[in-house]
């Protein structure tokens, strides 16, 4: 367990609210990252990481200490940023779409077909993005914890509050479909 | 192919090099055997290989220092002496100043119909209310007027049960220090007592037997109202026999269990009030 952030969490419900801050400053970017990762744009993800926060702070009497703050935190941080995703799929039409969209959201033209600036930094970031998001949204969130903020499997188990053979398929799965949908790029790359 | 599934399960933790020693070679050795799984994990490696190229996007320095500025506006907080947040502000602030109108309209309905609803609940009359000790103490001592009113039905009950009490405290001075020790001044003002509503319950009475019967009771309720200090013990022992030999207490008894089976039928009936 991380003693600073279980040193801060105990100094807020003392009602310090520096305690708070230090807290916010300290976290920040990975709420952020983690929310942007999920919802997949600027504004959602910034809006959700002070829901987050504002959570945290309400909710700080009801974080027991046996579980690392950070799974607390990131919990939260995936509730949100689902029910965020969710809202704005449902905006979209997007949420009746099949888990298997193998190739449905490819780029609109084959790699091979691009023009050399296609393979530009930007560009490949793009693709890679776009590949993340056209994932099944279960697949993408174990995904994101596992492989971007580095959890292990039981970690990912608590915060998602599934089994670990779940999220094993669950990364498992992703990595293949990120690999089919990026085939190209991939060979091109590497 | 057997061994392939079995591999397979071990793929996820091998990519992120969580495996111990031993799976790491069981799925090695596998890999050198089975070209399928080989190309397939060669295949994977390159996807996370490419996927970790991809630099974190940038964001512009000042997003990052108005987060902490933009959450003290939102920040709403209501704190006690403790420095914890109560529950009323954690209420408060959800649902009071809730961003969106509908909900803070929603809440101050829900609160004035709740608000409402208390009020009526307290400002009804207190006889619809369920009773405690002293509302119940204040209730028996009401009996009084309402009989002299006439329109208390409970009246005859309650007096044969006060006279059943008094009268079996007087029959069960079996012995003469028992008698001695009677509490005399009580069991008097308990007979006036009684003897007063009796006279008030009688004069509206139609029934014979129970005309009869009272008039016993108001019989014996006089002399004890009456008995001299000087003498008490051999009146009380007197009035004791009395009792006994009028069978006053069956008597009681028996009107009491007459009046519970009418009770009953009039109740069956849909009537509200027995008459008496």
């Amino acid at each position: 367990m991380n003693d600073v952030d279980a040193r801060l969490v105990n100094r807020i419900q003392e009602g310090y609210l520096d305690a708070f801050d230090e807290l916010v400053e300290k976290h920040k970017k990975s709420v952020f990252y983690l929310s942007f990762r999920i919802v997949g744009n600027r504004e959602d993800a910034y809006d959700v990481s002070q829901e987050v926060f504002l959570t945290v702070y309400r909710k700080i009497d009801s974080w027991k200490p046996k579980a690392p703050f950070r799974n607390w935190l990131y919990r939260i941080t995936v509730n949100f940023s689902l029910k965020c995703w969710k809202r704005n799929a449902r905006r979209q039409g997007f949420l009746s779409r099949k888990d298997d969209t193998r190739g449905q959201y490819l780029p609109d033209r084959k790699i091979s077909e691009q023009p050399d600036k296609v393979f530009e930094s930007k560009e490949i970031d793009h693709l890679i993005k776009k590949a993340i998001d056209n994932l099944p949204v279960r697949q993408r969130t174990a995904f994101i914890l596992r492989y971007y903020e580095g959890l292990k499997i039981k970690e990912v188990a608590s915060v998602l509050k599934c089994s670990e053979g779940t999220v094993k398929a669950n990364v498992f799965h992703a990595i293949r479909k990120l690999r089919d949908q990026l085939d190209d790029l991939c060979d091109y790359l590497v | 192919m057997k061994n392939c599934n079995r591999v397979k399960k071990l793929l996820e933790p091998y990519l992120f090099g969580e495996l111990s020693e031993t799976d790491k070679m069981r799925v090695e050795n596998h890999l050198t055997e089975c070209p399928n799984c080989a190309r397939e994990v060669v295949s994977l490696q390159k996807v996370l290989k490419v996927i970790r190229r991809k630099e974190d996007e940038k964001f512009p320095q000042q997003m990052w220092d108005n987060f902490l500025p933009d959450l003290h506006k939102k920040l709403v907080t209501v704190k006690t002496p403790s420095g914890k947040i109560s529950l009323w502000s954690e209420i408060f602030n959800r649902f009071f100043i809730h961003p969106k109108p509908a909900v803070r309209l929603a809440t101050i309905a829900l609160t004035l119909v709740i608000g409402i609803m208390i009020g009526r609940f307290y400002l009804q009359e207190p006889n619809d209310k369920a009773l405690d000790l002293s509302e119940l103490m204040e209730y028996i001592y009401s009996i009084e007027p309402r009989i002299e009113e006439g329109l208390d039905d409970s009246s005859l009950d309650q007096s044969l049960t006060r006279t059943e009490i008094l009268f079996l405290e007087i029959v069960n001075l079996n012995t003469e220090s028992a008698v001695k020790s009677f509490d005399i001044t009580s069991a008097k003002s308990e007979a006036t007592f009684i003897l007063n509503n009796v006279n008030l319950i009688s004069s509206n009475l139609q029934n014979g037997k129970k005309v009869k019967l009272l008039n016993d009771l108001k019989s014996i309720l006089l002399d004890l109202a009456n008995v001299e200090d000087n003498g008490a013990s051999e009146n009380i022992k007197l009035l004791r026999s009395l009792i006994i030999d009028e069978g006053l207490l069956v008597e009681i008894k028996v009107l009491k269990l007459g009046r519970q089976l009418e009770e009953n039928q009039t109740r069956s009936m849909g009537c509200e009030y027995i008459s008496l």
